[in-house]
């Protein structure tokens, strides 16, 4: 899948879970700078995230994901059928 | 919030807090909860949320002691990996693990009207319960009701470990 079809879904997904404005998500939209990223929405985003994409994400991976940019690349490299 | 405790000669001390709202989990819908019990609670803590009144409200308090307890370990481990042995009701109770042997890992939590607090405390033997008796008794800033009615912990305290819901109280 192209990251320029996952980066919509994320968005909406993000923006669905932190309950902020899809338009407020984008590259740079981080638990540093987002104060409704908290411990619970981290995991509720890390569920949805593997429900959407029919993925299951590492120990490592759900640690790393803590931001838009690493979610959308995260995501590209599970659905990259060459890695 | 998180308080940590380094290493000591002896081995690990590790203190955690967590607070969280009760309403949560309140926009998301069912099939969304119930997908992240799945991920994130063990069967048995899944069968203790099932048992409470309200699945959402203890799946929370569950997530909030995990989180308590993730903050108190050595090293980072996700929420699945954290097994506790749920007490108590979502108003009150205790959890134990003993998942990372040879630490012991004792849980305490409290919910007021609006919020869940959870305190962890991680140690080798048996200083992980006692340890974290002393802290409850002595700070009573880890009571989500401290400003109505101070001490509510150690009140809790006196009255057994197991909880009950607030009528209970003395």
């Amino acid at each position: 899948m192209d990251p320029a079809e996952i980066a919509p879904r994320v968005r909406d997904l993000l923006a669905q879970v932190m309950d902020v404005p899809p338009a407020s998500v984008g590259p740079g939209f981080s638990s540093e700078s987002t104060a409704a990223w908290t411990s619970l929405n981290h995991l509720m985003l890390i569920s949805q995230l593997e429900d959407e994409f029919e993925v299951i994400f590492s120990n490592q991976e759900i640690r790393d994901l803590i931001s838009f940019d690493r979610i959308v690349e995260a995501v590209g490299r599970r659905l990259d059928p060459r890695t | 919030m998180t308080l940590r405790a380094g290493n000591r000669p002896n081995g690990w001390l590790g203190v955690g807090l967590d607070v969280e709202q009760v309403s949560g989990l309140g926009r998301f819908d069912e099939a969304s909860v119930l997908r992240a019990g799945r991920r994130w609670l063990r069967p048995a803590e899944r069968a203790w949320c099932a048992a409470q009144p309200s699945f959402r409200e203890a799946m929370i308090v569950a997530l909030s002691c995990k989180e308590a307890v993730y903050k108190s370990l050595p090293s980072a481990r996700p929420a699945h990996e954290i097994a506790l042995t749920m007490h108590g009701s979502a108003a009150a109770g205790w959890a134990r693990s003993r998942a990372f042997a040879p630490l012991r890992i004792a849980v305490r939590w409290r919910t007021s009207k609006d919020r869940i607090v959870a305190l962890a405390v991680t140690a080798n033997g048996l200083e992980a319960r006692r340890i974290l008796g002393l802290l409850l008794r002595h700070y009573s800033a880890l009571d989500p009701d401290r400003e109505q009615s101070p001490g509510a912990w150690s009140r809790s305290r006196t009255r057994g470990l197991g909880g009950g819901d607030g009528d209970q109280r003395h």
